[in-house]
């Protein structure tokens, strides 16, 4: 029924995470075993990649959550990016910008990533 | 109806009825000529010698159809073929090594032109033939072992021939052709030497039995070597066997020479065959093991079907694999474990090597990732040479390892260990191959076989888990004067967390609050009971939304899974001041319509529940306050409304969800209520819901209007 899919990408400055399809309660622990995967190979610094992401549900948004406070203490965080309008507004109206950067592109996130800025 | 549509017990008497005829057809020509002196024709001769061939040849369709119908082993026709043809010789010996003197237990010589005489030649002849028809057919039974179309058509070559040297034989009596008779026993030769080099049966005897078989062919061998030499007295032997058996020579030249041709047949089979069986008694281990690794790979299937436990599977599988390889070699079993959704395979079963040695000793991630890689069976026939093997001396030398591959994913790998280096062949990495594949369709059932318990366990919950959510949804509605309330709950069909409530709070003030768990079953009922907990508590004696939102935020955050939250709206209707005050955390924006059609969808709010501390909370929440006025509606729902997809994979949304109130505003709640719900039916069409819904609808009529709910 839905589909959705992740994959790898390692940059110099982050490991990034590219959504795409629908996230929902169903489809939730692919990301969980994926960003699981990037902790077990040390990687904190997490740029969650939405462009191709067509939906996200309530389930799928506790995965960050689940997530976030082990990697802050590892010193790293999870950036949100690319978001479609969609999409961005479900994190809105759930106050996630409140908690995490939601920013318009990777680069941005690369680059605060670069700079040493973990959390916003 | 032809001879073969008979019974087989029929075709046996009609069969054994003719040889008897023809044989007393034959008893009697040799009577009248050499006792009673009869005319002798050369025409007669023929008759006499064609009758002969008929008699033997039924014979030995007779024998043959006896033995088509119970096939023995290989050992056991050589066997019966040993003791039948110890029988004849002792019974010609008996008669036979005294035939010039006359038979032993006869004072003297019965002199040949006599019927006794000439029944005993005949009878002998008779024994012979016989013998030999039945040596034909036991190696049938062996030539013809894996039978194709090639060896069946050398073993009728070799019969025809036989029959060839009969027939030239008798040619020879009427026109006398040179050579024919040598050119008849020349290609029955070659016939023979192709025939008894058909010893496929050998190769798949066990030791045991071939040792069994090498003993019977030797006793086979020396007994036909003496049928041979008594048919054939060496004093009396030259290159061509004219003179030969005197019995059956005197009885029928032709047939002398045939059975002469089927004992060489039956002494060179019986030479191949114990070379044969000497030349195979090393490699029968091999075979013996083929066997067992092939009796290993039947258990294991049979196993697929029918161990569903996955917990014991593991040993089960170690336990197949000492059959292959031995009990004093290692071997161990990883998997990656399906739930906690770790890729990285963990030791689920050993034998032969403890926990710490094999941690100590073999670099497993090493491993896996290259076996993850390959996806091909990896064996190291030098273990001690590679960089992931730290054994302190020669534990392991070498090492077989297989991916288990199911559904294109790897979920484990299996480990074969021999303390031996070059312990594994080409012939091992296969059927160990073979059998990884086995063990991985194993597993892969096993835990199809759990999920499916655990699915039936989880559809009990959920049973569980609606009756206690029904149970925490408000039974009765209060009546608020100046207003009408309608509200509903729809099940999905796996059970959401959606929640509701109102209480009136003091004689003008009526708090409300709606809320959805970021989550379905168990757990979602359970923060739903707590935050039903926390809202009745507070909802009486202080109903300030904010305070009350602030408190769940707190009794939520003291037991809750990290990825689990609530989002809820919170509010307070004061029907003596004519404000509805309103704190959004983090839930679907609540719409407002008022009298004229103008929406406001009230997006100001902040976080939802659980997902920070209160004090960060606090800072998010913007309070709404709206004065009432006559014709406002308000609706709450959860994202169930607006995410209801149609059968082409589209959500209702918040603008048809709109579009839909502005049509219907006029009307009271319930009709409102009634109105939407049929706008988003229709738009879903015969879909079921996926997640729980909820849908509250609230009216102000205007403080002096009263309205049933």
């Amino acid at each position: 029924m839905s589909s959705f899919s992740v994959t790898f990408r390692t940059t110099p400055a982050a490991q990034i995470l590219d959504l795409s399809g629908e996230l929902d309660a169903h489809t939730a622990q692919d990301l969980e075993v994926a960003i699981q995967t990037s902790l077990s190979n040390g990687k904190f610094a997490l740029v969650i990649n939405g462009a191709n992401l067509r939906y996200i549900s309530s389930a799928g948004l506790g995965v960050f959550m689940a997530f976030v406070e082990e990697i802050r203490e590892n010193g790293g965080d999870i950036k949100i990016v690319a978001l479609q309008p969609q999409v961005y507004d479900t994190f809105d109206l759930l106050g996630f910008p409140h908690l995490f950067d939601v920013l318009p592109t990777i680069e941005e996130a690369e680059a605060k990533f670069m700079a040493g800025e973990l959390r916003h | 109806m032809g001879f073969r549509s008979l019974s087989p017990r029929t075709q046996q008497i009609v069969l054994g009825l003719s040889a008897g005829v023809l044989f007393a057809c034959t008893v009697v020509h040799h009577i009248h000529l050499e006792v009673w002196g009869g005319w002798n024709v050369r025409w007669r001769e023929v008759l006499t010698e064609l009758a002969v061939a008929a008699t033997f040849g039924l014979v030995y369709q007779l024998l043959s159809d006896h033995f088509q119908q119970r096939k023995s082993g290989p050992i056991r026709a050589l066997w019966s073929l040993s003791l039948v043809m110890l029988g004849i010789v002792f019974l010609s010996a008996l008669f036979g090594l005294h035939y010039e003197k006359g038979m032993w237990f006869f004072t003297h010589k019965i002199p040949d032109r006599t019927i006794p005489g000439v029944l005993v030649i005949c009878g002998m002849a008779f024994l012979q033939g016989t013998g030999g028809a039945f040596l034909l057919v036991q190696l049938r039974e062996l030539v013809l072992f894996k039978r194709t179309a090639v060896t069946v058509r050398n073993w009728y070559m070799l019969l025809w021939s036989l029959a060839g040297t009969f027939g030239a034989v008798v040619l020879v009596k009427l026109i006398p052709i040179p050579y024919v008779v040598e050119f008849a026993i020349v290609f029955a030769g070659a016939t023979i030497i192709i025939n008894v080099f058909r010893l496929s049966w050998v190769a798949y005897l066990p030791f045991r039995q071939k040792l069994i078989g090498l003993v019977v062919s030797l006793i086979m061998l020396l007994v036909l070597f003496a049928a041979f030499s008594e048919a054939v007295p060496m004093r009396k032997w030259s290159f061509i066997i004219w003179e030969a058996d005197p019995f059956v020579a005197q009885y029928s030249f032709a047939l002398n020479l045939t059975l002469t041709l089927t004992l060489i047949l039956g002494i060179l089979y019986s030479v191949t065959t114990l070379l044969s069986l000497i030349f195979h008694l090393p490699t029968s281990g091999d075979f013996q093991r083929k066997t067992d690794d092939l009796a290993a790979m039947r258990a294991l299937t049979q196993m697929v079907g029918q161990v569903f436990d996955a917990q014991h599977l593991p040993n089960l599988v170690l336990e197949s694999v000492r059959q292959f390889v031995g009990e004093e070699q290692m071997a161990w079993l990883a998997l990656s474990d399906a739930r906690t959704g770790t890729l990285r395979p963990q030791v689920a079963a050993m034998t032969g090597i403890s926990e710490s040695q094999l941690t100590q000793w073999v670099d497993s991630e090493a491993f896996y990732a290259e076996l993850q890689a390959r996806r091909e069976p990896l064996i190291l026939n030098h273990a001690v040479r590679d960089h992931r093997i730290h054994t302190p001396g020669y534990e392991i030398g070498s090492l077989a390892m297989m991916p288990l591959v199911t559904r294109n994913e790897v979920i484990g790998a299996l480990f074969v260990g021999k303390t031996l280096a070059d312990g594994f062949d080409e012939d091992d990495a296969k059927s160990l191959g073979a059998f990884a594949d086995q063990v991985a369709l194993a597993i892969d059932n096993a835990r199809l076989f759990e999920e499916r318990i655990e699915k039936e366990r989880l559809g009990r919950e959920l049973a569980i888990a609606r009756e206690v959510q029904k149970r925490l949804l408000p039974d009765k509605l209060p009546e608020i004067p100046g207003a009408s309330l309608f509200a509903s709950y729809e099940f999905a069909h796996e059970v959401g967390g959606d929640y509701f409530d109102f209480v009136q709070a003091d004689v003008n003030r009526y708090s409300f609050i709606i809320g959805d768990v970021s989550g379905k079953g168990t757990s979602a009922a359970f923060y739903m009971a707590a935050l039903k907990g926390t809202y009745h508590a507070l909802a009486r004696s202080d109903a300030d939304p904010q305070t009350l939102l602030l408190k769940a935020n707190e009794a939520l955050s003291v037991q809750k899974e990290k990825n689990i939250f609530i989002t809820a709206i919170a509010g307070l209707l004061d029907t003596s001041t004519e404000t509805l005050t309103m704190i959004r955390a983090g839930h679907s924006p609540a719409i407002h319509i008022d009298l004229h059609g103008h929406v406001r969808h009230l997006r100001e709010g902040g976080l939802g529940l659980g997902l920070t501390n209160s004090k960060i909370l606090a800072k998010t929440f913007v309070p709404i306050t709206l004065p009432l006025r006559p014709g406002d509606v308000f609706v709450l729902y959860t994202d169930g409304v607006i995410e209801s997809r149609n059968a082409m994979g589209a959500s209702y949304g918040y603008e048809r969800l709109t579009e839909a109130l502005k049509k219907c505003r006029q009307e009271d709640a319930r009709g409102i209520h009634a109105a939407l719900l049929a706008d988003l039916n229709r738009f879903t069409g015969d879909l079921r819901y996926f997640d729980d819904l909820t849908l509250i609808v609230l009216k102000w009529h205007g403080k002096s209007v009263r309205t049933h709910m």
